[in-house]
């Protein structure tokens, strides 16, 4: 060890305060924060009034916005906030504003006039302000993960722009989901890349990220080709993250990163899963049974699956709120994995009740996972407090 | 005034085998730009790291904490422009 003394450092070194970095200060990032998780609630209840006639006003307007307050209400917001905060840069920020903007407007729009266009538009320029953002890390350090994670930015920006435009949020799904898959994609690429996969594993990416990107751009297009080409990216890509992603290797250690490589790996069985049901049905919107359950083995089985794996370490760069891992939380993700199975035998084998069950049960996953998550950071905040009001106290054993 | 540096790559300790690690954050860290970042997410405050980074690249590195415990510790690294 070297004998520099603690004067020496830079003011930067001497942060000690988590969060401090990151741009903008975390009280102004929290609003975002929030706004983004009302779309998500706003979303959830959209989600039933879909399966369900829901008792309250304006449910089949609200149930129109599901997906759109979902995948950029919500998510939108939390990975713009993500990557501003990673990037440092205040001007990033705007992204997730947008789009938390964005998710508001579109729930308020539900029972005000409001102009019909303003939402989308901010989701565009939020998306938009992604892409740069992603240009902005690419031009740091161009390499295979952090185009995919351009890439990403773009095909959402490109469902954006399509729905803007008028076209059906049907027709923009894949774009949409191109854009989960590639960020998350991108980011389980970006840590394998320290550890890289065989030479044959590292040539394999960049075509199978095309045929995904192909299909989705084609699908409006082209239906049959696109949605063949895109169902082949899904499974393709989720045997080749099954196949090279370190989680392989952390699922055996414990704790923590055990519990967000369980989460990699059965997400990736359902974007699998996605794949070959498109493939076997022809498309994704053949019929209203195979377009809820390819759907939501997407955006659920997959995509919370990365959610609830990610929140204990996001949400703390992200706002400074520490969320220490507990075992219940795999509660909430074999609620998420047990429902979903329902949802889906429901949807393909016709029997409304299974469906119904499993998309009410789905909706009291995602809340025990919020609720888990606020209870793991209020007791750590709690013993905190205490350990800073006794630190003399000791512990007499 | 200095603007902070960005994150460009993100190394998560826990998931290399514990020979890798050291030779994985100092080459990628070696890469880096001026004014570029790497973030390191562990399950301890990785201080030690902190001393063997300004022996090797004194006051060129920026070391901010993003999250410290109990669980999880992030770091982000810089080279300073």
């Amino acid at each position: 060890m070297g004998g520099r003394e603690m004067g020496n450092l830079s003011a930067s070194q001497r942060t000690s305060v988590p969060g401090a970095a990151g741009g903008l200060p975390v009280p102004l990032r929290l609003p975002l924060l929030a706004l983004g998780f009302v779309a998500l609630f706003a979303g959830i209840i959209a989600g039933l009034a879909r399966l369900v006639p829901l008792q309250i006003d304006h449910a089949s307007e609200l149930a129109a916005v599901h997906g759109p307050l979902m995948v950029c209400g919500f998510l939108g917001t939390v990975i713009g906030l993500e990557r501003a905060v990673a990037l440092s840069r205040v001007w990033a920020y705007t992204g997730p504003l947008a789009t938390a903007l964005g998710g508001a407007l579109l729930i308020a729009g539900v029972h005000t006039e409001v102009p019909p266009l303003v939402g989308p538009a901010l989701f565009l320029l939020g998306s938009l302000v992604l892409v740069l953002a992603n240009g902005a890390v690419m031009r740091l350090r161009l390499a295979a993960d952090t185009v995919v994670m351009a890439l990403g930015a773009l095909a959402w920006a490109g469902g954006n722009l399509m729905w803007l435009s008028g076209a059906n949020i049907i027709e923009l799904v894949p774009l949409w989901a191109s854009f989960l898959i590639l960020t998350i994609a991108g980011e389980r690429l970006e840590l394998s890349r320290l550890m890289p996969p065989t030479r044959a594993g590292r040539q394999l990416f960049p075509p199978i990220v095309a045929v995904l990107g192909a299909g989705a751009v084609l699908a409006p297009a082209a239906e049959q080709s696109g949605y063949t080409l895109f169902a082949l990216g899904l499974i393709a890509l989720a045997l080749w993250l099954m196949r090279y992603d370190v989680a392989r290797r952390t699922v055996r250690t414990d704790k923590l990163p055990r519990f967000i490589a369980v989460c990699l790996l059965s997400g990736y069985a359902w974007l699998a899963f996605a794949g070959v049901l498109i493939l076997a049905a022809g498309g994704i919107a053949t019929d209203l049974a195979v377009y809820d359950a390819a759907l939501h083995a997407i955006f659920l089985g997959f995509v919370f699956s990365m959610i609830f794996g990610h929140a204990p370490v996001i949400l703390p760069a992200v706002t400074t709120i520490q969320v220490p891992y507990r075992s219940f939380f795999y509660v909430h993700l074999a609620l998420l994995h047990i429902s979903l199975t329902m949802r889906v035998i429901g949807d393909l084998a016709g029997i409304e009740a299974l469906r119904v069950h499993g998309g009410h049960a789905n909706a009291a996953a995602i809340v025990l996972f919020v609720l888990a998550t606020i209870s793991s950071a209020a007791a750590a905040r709690l013993s905190r407090a205490r350990a800073a009001a006794a630190p003399a106290a000791g512990r007499k054993r | 005034m200095m603007s902070e540096p960005s994150v460009s790559t993100t190394i998560d300790v826990r998931e290399i085998p514990p020979r890798d690690r050291h030779p994985v954050i100092f080459a990628t860290y070696g890469a880096l730009k001026p004014g570029e970042a790497l973030l390191l997410v562990n399950d301890h405050d990785p201080k030690p790291l902190l001393y063997q980074f300004q022996a090797e690249y004194a006051n060129a590195v920026a070391w901010d904490y993003l999250e410290q415990g109990p669980d999880v510790w992030q770091v982000r690294i810089g080279k300073v422009a």
